[in-house]
Protein backbone atom coordinates (compact mmCIF):
# COMPACT_ATOMS: atom_id res chain seq x y z
CA UNK A 1 0.00 0.00 0.00
CA UNK A 2 0.97 3.28 -0.56
CA UNK A 3 0.35 6.96 1.79
CA UNK A 4 2.48 9.49 1.80
CA UNK A 5 2.28 11.54 4.97
CA UNK A 6 3.58 14.79 4.61
CA UNK A 7 6.01 16.05 7.38
CA UNK A 8 3.84 18.07 9.86
CA UNK A 9 6.38 21.26 9.48
CA UNK A 10 9.33 22.31 7.89
CA UNK A 11 12.49 22.09 9.53
CA UNK A 12 14.45 25.26 11.25
CA UNK A 13 17.66 24.73 8.66
CA UNK A 14 15.20 25.09 5.60
CA UNK A 15 13.72 28.49 6.64
CA UNK A 16 16.84 30.89 5.59
CA UNK A 17 16.70 31.63 9.43
CA UNK A 18 20.53 30.96 9.80
CA UNK A 19 23.16 33.27 11.93
CA UNK A 20 25.29 34.38 9.00
CA UNK A 21 22.42 36.63 7.49
CA UNK A 22 21.60 38.10 10.90
CA UNK A 23 25.63 38.82 11.47
CA UNK A 24 25.37 41.82 8.47
CA UNK A 25 22.57 43.00 10.35
CA UNK A 26 24.22 43.60 13.90
CA UNK A 27 25.58 47.30 14.05
CA UNK A 28 28.64 48.22 12.49
CA UNK A 29 30.11 51.93 13.33
CA UNK A 30 31.50 53.62 10.19
CA UNK A 31 35.15 55.05 10.49
CA UNK A 32 35.79 52.95 13.27
CA UNK A 33 39.42 51.22 12.68
CA UNK A 34 40.82 50.34 15.99
CA UNK A 35 41.29 46.87 16.61
CA UNK A 36 39.48 46.12 19.96
CA UNK A 37 36.40 48.70 18.31
CA UNK A 38 36.18 45.86 15.67
CA UNK A 39 36.39 43.25 17.57
CA UNK A 40 33.93 44.39 20.01
CA UNK A 41 31.36 44.93 17.04
CA UNK A 42 31.88 41.06 15.91
CA UNK A 43 31.67 40.22 19.56
CA UNK A 44 28.35 41.99 19.90
CA UNK A 45 26.73 40.34 16.31
CA UNK A 46 28.41 36.59 17.99
CA UNK A 47 26.78 37.20 21.39
CA UNK A 48 23.37 37.80 19.38
CA UNK A 49 23.54 35.38 17.02
CA UNK A 50 24.57 32.49 20.16
CA UNK A 51 21.61 33.88 21.93
CA UNK A 52 19.25 33.25 18.71
CA UNK A 53 20.57 30.21 18.56
CA UNK A 54 20.10 29.06 21.75
CA UNK A 55 16.47 30.23 21.21
CA UNK A 56 16.30 28.18 18.35
CA UNK A 57 17.93 24.90 20.24
CA UNK A 58 14.98 25.83 22.64
CA UNK A 59 12.42 26.01 20.43
CA UNK A 60 13.35 22.79 18.20
CA UNK A 61 13.86 20.16 21.06
CA UNK A 62 10.56 21.62 22.18
CA UNK A 63 9.38 20.12 18.26
CA UNK A 64 10.96 17.52 18.33
CA UNK A 65 9.65 16.58 21.37
CA UNK A 66 5.71 16.73 19.52
CA UNK A 67 6.64 14.94 17.10
CA UNK A 68 7.96 11.36 18.88
CA UNK A 69 5.11 11.69 20.71
CA UNK A 70 3.94 10.56 17.45
CA UNK A 71 6.29 8.44 16.28
CA UNK A 72 6.49 5.25 18.73
CA UNK A 73 3.84 2.76 17.43
CA UNK A 74 3.55 -1.21 18.08
CA UNK A 75 2.98 -4.49 16.20
CA UNK A 76 0.71 -6.98 18.58
CA UNK A 77 0.62 -10.71 17.47
CA UNK A 78 -2.54 -12.18 19.33
CA UNK A 79 -2.67 -15.58 20.23
CA UNK A 80 -5.15 -17.79 18.51
CA UNK A 81 -6.08 -21.47 18.68
CA UNK A 82 -5.46 -22.15 14.39
CA UNK A 83 -2.11 -21.70 13.94
CA UNK A 84 0.78 -23.81 15.17
CA UNK A 85 3.40 -23.05 17.36
CA UNK A 86 5.73 -24.03 15.31
CA UNK A 87 4.12 -21.93 12.59
CA UNK A 88 4.32 -18.90 14.44
CA UNK A 89 8.10 -18.86 15.54
CA UNK A 90 8.95 -19.62 11.93
CA UNK A 91 7.19 -16.92 10.97
CA UNK A 92 8.81 -14.62 13.67
CA UNK A 93 12.56 -15.85 12.55
CA UNK A 94 12.21 -15.64 8.91
CA UNK A 95 9.80 -12.33 8.24
CA UNK A 96 11.70 -10.43 11.21
CA UNK A 97 14.62 -11.99 11.39
CA UNK A 98 14.46 -12.90 15.13
CA UNK A 99 17.08 -15.54 16.08
CA UNK A 100 15.46 -18.67 17.23
CA UNK A 101 15.63 -17.71 20.70
CA UNK A 102 13.74 -14.88 20.47
CA UNK A 103 11.33 -16.20 18.34
CA UNK A 104 10.71 -18.99 20.48
CA UNK A 105 9.98 -16.05 23.82
CA UNK A 106 7.81 -14.27 21.44
CA UNK A 107 5.48 -17.01 20.97
CA UNK A 108 5.02 -18.29 24.06
CA UNK A 109 4.32 -15.14 25.16
CA UNK A 110 1.88 -14.90 22.91
CA UNK A 111 0.78 -18.54 23.54
CA UNK A 112 0.60 -17.99 27.36
CA UNK A 113 -0.39 -14.15 27.64
CA UNK A 114 -2.36 -13.68 24.63
CA UNK A 115 -0.38 -11.08 22.82
CA UNK A 116 3.05 -10.15 22.39
CA UNK A 117 4.53 -6.88 21.27
CA UNK A 118 6.84 -8.22 18.18
CA UNK A 119 8.06 -4.42 16.80
CA UNK A 120 7.70 -1.09 17.74
CA UNK A 121 8.56 1.92 15.55
CA UNK A 122 6.76 4.06 13.04
CA UNK A 123 3.59 4.09 11.97
CA UNK A 124 4.02 2.93 8.86
CA UNK A 125 6.54 0.62 9.39
CA UNK A 126 3.67 -1.49 12.03
CA UNK A 127 1.17 -1.02 9.20
CA UNK A 128 3.61 -3.04 6.94
CA UNK A 129 4.05 -5.17 9.60
CA UNK A 130 0.60 -6.04 10.54
CA UNK A 131 -0.46 -6.96 6.62
CA UNK A 132 2.30 -9.21 6.54
CA UNK A 133 1.38 -11.06 9.60
CA UNK A 134 -2.20 -11.16 7.84
CA UNK A 135 -0.22 -12.64 4.59
CA UNK A 136 0.54 -15.45 6.71
CA UNK A 137 -2.73 -16.27 8.51
CA UNK A 138 -1.41 -14.40 12.04
CA UNK A 139 -3.73 -12.44 13.98
CA UNK A 140 -1.87 -8.95 14.37
CA UNK A 141 -2.98 -5.11 14.77
CA UNK A 142 -1.13 -1.61 15.38
CA UNK A 143 -1.74 0.89 18.05
CA UNK A 144 0.31 3.49 19.94
CA UNK A 145 2.72 2.27 22.22
CA UNK A 146 1.40 3.90 25.03
CA UNK A 147 -2.23 3.27 24.13
CA UNK B 1 -0.03 -39.67 2.89
CA UNK B 2 3.27 -38.69 3.60
CA UNK B 3 4.14 -35.48 5.24
CA UNK B 4 6.59 -33.38 3.46
CA UNK B 5 10.35 -34.19 3.90
CA UNK B 6 13.27 -32.05 3.20
CA UNK B 7 14.96 -34.25 0.83
CA UNK B 8 19.00 -34.16 0.65
CA UNK B 9 18.81 -32.49 -2.40
CA UNK B 10 16.85 -29.63 -0.97
CA UNK B 11 13.87 -30.33 -2.33
CA UNK B 12 10.79 -30.45 -0.34
CA UNK B 13 8.90 -33.57 -0.94
CA UNK B 14 5.33 -35.00 0.04
CA UNK B 15 2.84 -37.55 -1.32
CA UNK B 16 -0.79 -37.30 -1.63
CA UNK B 17 -3.22 -39.77 -3.11
CA UNK B 18 -5.97 -38.84 -5.42
CA UNK B 19 -9.05 -38.69 -2.97
CA UNK B 20 -6.35 -36.05 -0.73
CA UNK B 21 -5.34 -34.40 -3.42
CA UNK B 22 -9.04 -33.65 -4.45
CA UNK B 23 -9.74 -33.09 -0.86
CA UNK B 24 -7.30 -30.40 -0.33
CA UNK B 25 -8.01 -28.96 -4.09
CA UNK B 26 -11.69 -28.36 -3.47
CA UNK B 27 -10.77 -26.56 0.26
CA UNK B 28 -7.92 -24.37 -1.37
CA UNK B 29 -10.49 -23.43 -4.24
CA UNK B 30 -13.62 -23.09 -1.40
CA UNK B 31 -11.05 -20.67 0.29
CA UNK B 32 -9.95 -19.22 -2.81
CA UNK B 33 -13.65 -18.29 -3.71
CA UNK B 34 -14.61 -16.64 -0.48
CA UNK B 35 -11.90 -14.29 -1.03
CA UNK B 36 -12.76 -13.78 -4.35
CA UNK B 37 -15.73 -11.69 -3.85
CA UNK B 38 -13.55 -9.40 -1.38
CA UNK B 39 -10.73 -8.89 -4.04
CA UNK B 40 -13.26 -7.70 -6.71
CA UNK B 41 -15.57 -6.03 -4.81
CA UNK B 42 -15.43 -2.32 -3.58
CA UNK B 43 -17.64 -0.11 -1.71
CA UNK B 44 -16.05 2.79 -2.92
CA UNK B 45 -17.05 3.18 -6.52
CA UNK B 46 -14.55 6.23 -6.76
CA UNK B 47 -12.04 3.68 -5.95
CA UNK B 48 -13.34 0.37 -7.91
CA UNK B 49 -11.30 1.24 -10.68
CA UNK B 50 -8.31 1.57 -9.03
CA UNK B 51 -7.42 -1.92 -7.19
CA UNK B 52 -7.29 0.32 -3.82
CA UNK B 53 -10.63 0.31 -2.75
CA UNK B 54 -11.60 -2.90 -0.33
CA UNK B 55 -14.56 -2.70 1.47
CA UNK B 56 -14.86 -0.55 4.72
CA UNK B 57 -15.85 -2.27 7.28
CA UNK B 58 -15.16 -6.28 8.77
CA UNK B 59 -17.20 -8.73 7.07
CA UNK B 60 -20.11 -10.68 8.78
CA UNK B 61 -18.52 -13.96 7.79
CA UNK B 62 -16.24 -15.14 10.50
CA UNK B 63 -14.00 -17.37 8.14
CA UNK B 64 -13.63 -14.00 5.44
CA UNK B 65 -13.30 -11.41 9.35
CA UNK B 66 -10.36 -13.78 10.10
CA UNK B 67 -8.59 -14.17 6.99
CA UNK B 68 -9.08 -10.41 6.82
CA UNK B 69 -9.02 -9.13 9.85
CA UNK B 70 -8.59 -5.44 11.59
CA UNK B 71 -5.55 -4.31 11.86
CA UNK B 72 -6.15 -1.53 14.75
CA UNK B 73 -7.18 -2.69 17.75
CA UNK B 74 -9.74 -0.15 19.27
CA UNK B 75 -9.58 2.17 15.99
CA UNK B 76 -12.78 1.81 13.93
CA UNK B 77 -11.71 4.50 11.50
CA UNK B 78 -8.07 3.84 11.08
CA UNK B 79 -9.03 -0.05 10.39
CA UNK B 80 -11.15 0.86 8.10
CA UNK B 81 -9.32 3.55 6.04
CA UNK B 82 -6.54 0.80 6.04
CA UNK B 83 -8.77 -2.07 4.99
CA UNK B 84 -9.67 0.56 1.85
CA UNK B 85 -6.13 0.57 1.17
CA UNK B 86 -5.18 -2.99 1.58
CA UNK B 87 -7.49 -5.48 1.50
CA UNK B 88 -8.12 -6.20 -2.09
CA UNK B 89 -4.41 -6.92 -2.53
CA UNK B 90 -4.54 -9.11 0.66
CA UNK B 91 -7.44 -11.10 -0.87
CA UNK B 92 -5.62 -11.26 -4.03
CA UNK B 93 -2.54 -12.78 -2.55
CA UNK B 94 -4.18 -15.39 -0.65
CA UNK B 95 -6.17 -16.23 -3.87
CA UNK B 96 -2.14 -16.52 -5.90
CA UNK B 97 -1.31 -18.95 -2.92
CA UNK B 98 -3.96 -21.05 -3.82
CA UNK B 99 -3.83 -21.50 -7.00
CA UNK B 100 -0.22 -22.14 -6.58
CA UNK B 101 -0.91 -25.13 -4.35
CA UNK B 102 -3.70 -25.96 -7.04
CA UNK B 103 -0.89 -26.16 -10.05
CA UNK B 104 1.34 -28.22 -7.48
CA UNK B 105 -1.46 -30.78 -7.36
CA UNK B 106 -2.53 -31.02 -11.07
CA UNK B 107 0.05 -33.94 -11.57
CA UNK B 108 -1.34 -35.98 -8.77
CA UNK B 109 -5.51 -35.43 -10.37
CA UNK B 110 -3.45 -36.21 -13.83
CA UNK B 111 -2.04 -39.44 -13.11
CA UNK B 112 -5.25 -40.58 -11.00
CA UNK B 113 -7.41 -40.24 -14.51
CA UNK B 114 -4.47 -42.23 -16.07
CA UNK B 115 -4.19 -45.18 -13.62
CA UNK B 116 -6.75 -44.96 -10.49
CA UNK B 117 -4.73 -45.82 -7.70
CA UNK B 118 -7.95 -47.67 -6.13
CA UNK B 119 -9.90 -48.97 -9.39
CA UNK B 120 -11.78 -51.44 -7.51
CA UNK B 121 -12.63 -49.54 -4.54
CA UNK B 122 -16.10 -48.40 -5.07
CA UNK B 123 -15.76 -45.36 -2.99
CA UNK B 124 -12.60 -44.21 -4.63
CA UNK B 125 -14.21 -41.15 -6.81
CA UNK B 126 -16.06 -39.99 -3.60
CA UNK B 127 -14.87 -38.45 -0.82
CA UNK B 128 -16.46 -40.75 2.20
CA UNK B 129 -18.65 -39.20 4.43
CA UNK B 130 -16.47 -40.91 7.54
CA UNK B 131 -13.40 -38.76 7.54
CA UNK B 132 -11.75 -41.75 9.38
CA UNK B 133 -12.67 -44.01 6.19
CA UNK B 134 -11.65 -41.96 4.24
CA UNK B 135 -7.51 -41.60 5.26
CA UNK B 136 -7.49 -45.36 6.70
CA UNK B 137 -8.97 -46.80 3.12
CA UNK B 138 -5.90 -44.79 1.53
CA UNK B 139 -3.13 -45.55 4.41
CA UNK B 140 -1.68 -48.12 2.53
CA UNK B 141 -1.28 -45.93 -0.46
CA UNK B 142 1.36 -43.15 -0.05
CA UNK B 143 0.12 -41.93 -3.06
CA UNK B 144 1.83 -39.52 -5.47
CA UNK B 145 4.84 -37.55 -4.75
CA UNK B 146 5.14 -33.86 -5.22
CA UNK B 147 8.29 -32.05 -5.09
CA UNK B 148 7.86 -28.20 -3.70
CA UNK B 149 10.43 -25.40 -3.74
CA UNK B 150 10.91 -23.37 -0.99
CA UNK B 151 8.82 -20.16 -2.46
CA UNK B 152 6.49 -22.98 -3.40
CA UNK B 153 6.42 -24.53 -0.44
CA UNK B 154 5.75 -20.60 1.91
CA UNK B 155 2.46 -20.46 -0.73
CA UNK B 156 1.36 -23.86 0.71
CA UNK B 157 1.60 -23.06 4.70
CA UNK B 158 0.18 -20.08 4.12
CA UNK B 159 -3.01 -21.38 2.62
CA UNK B 160 -3.03 -24.08 4.94
CA UNK B 161 -3.16 -21.91 7.25
CA UNK B 162 -5.72 -20.45 5.45
CA UNK B 163 -8.05 -23.11 5.13
CA UNK B 164 -7.55 -24.40 8.90
CA UNK B 165 -8.20 -20.39 9.77
CA UNK B 166 -12.25 -21.50 7.53
CA UNK B 167 -12.22 -24.21 8.64
CA UNK B 168 -12.01 -23.59 12.40
CA UNK B 169 -14.01 -20.45 12.15
CA UNK B 170 -16.93 -23.15 10.84
CA UNK B 171 -16.56 -24.67 13.93
CA UNK B 172 -16.82 -22.33 15.69
CA UNK B 173 -13.02 -22.47 17.66
CA UNK B 174 -12.20 -19.45 18.78
CA UNK B 175 -10.55 -20.30 21.47
CA UNK B 176 -7.94 -22.79 23.03
CA UNK B 177 -10.30 -24.24 24.94
CA UNK B 178 -13.40 -24.94 22.03
CA UNK B 179 -14.03 -28.00 21.39
CA UNK B 180 -15.72 -29.72 18.73
CA UNK B 181 -19.35 -31.01 19.64
CA UNK B 182 -19.66 -34.30 19.18
CA UNK B 183 -22.59 -35.05 18.40
CA UNK B 184 -22.63 -33.28 15.46
CA UNK B 185 -21.31 -35.91 12.91
CA UNK B 186 -20.34 -33.41 10.31
CA UNK B 187 -18.64 -31.60 12.83
CA UNK B 188 -16.23 -34.26 13.16
CA UNK B 189 -15.63 -34.92 10.03
CA UNK B 190 -14.53 -31.24 9.11
CA UNK B 191 -12.39 -31.37 12.05
CA UNK B 192 -10.48 -34.77 11.42
CA UNK B 193 -9.70 -32.86 8.59
CA UNK B 194 -8.58 -29.84 10.38
CA UNK B 195 -6.70 -31.56 11.98
CA UNK B 196 -4.81 -33.45 9.15
CA UNK B 197 -4.26 -30.21 7.40
CA UNK B 198 -2.33 -29.53 10.70
CA UNK B 199 -0.10 -32.37 10.51
CA UNK B 200 0.83 -31.37 7.06
CA UNK B 201 1.07 -27.70 8.11
CA UNK B 202 3.62 -29.20 10.80
CA UNK B 203 5.30 -31.42 8.16
CA UNK B 204 5.98 -28.78 6.08
CA UNK B 205 6.87 -26.22 8.48
CA UNK B 206 9.55 -28.57 10.14
CA UNK B 207 11.01 -28.97 6.01
CA UNK B 208 10.89 -25.47 5.14
CA UNK B 209 12.60 -25.04 8.82
CA UNK B 210 15.34 -27.34 7.56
Amino acid sequence: MSRVRAPSFTPRLLQGNSCSTQQKIGPVTPGRSSFNATLTDQQLSSAVCQARNVAQAIEDTELQATTQLDSPWVTIVWNDPVNLMSYVSWVFRSYFGFPHEEAERLMLQVHHDGRSVVATGSREEMERHVEAMHDFGLWATLQKADA
Amino acid sequence: MIPFYREPTREITGSFTAVEAELISSLATQVAGLLGEVASRSDDPELAGTGIGGSTDRHDDPAIARLLPNAYSGDDDASREFRQLTERGLASRKIDNAVIVLHSLEKIAAEAHVTPSVADDADAATVPDDASALFEAYQDDAGTEIALDDPTAIAWLRTLTDIRLTIAARLGIESDDDTVDDTDDAALVLADVYNWLGLITESLVEAVDS
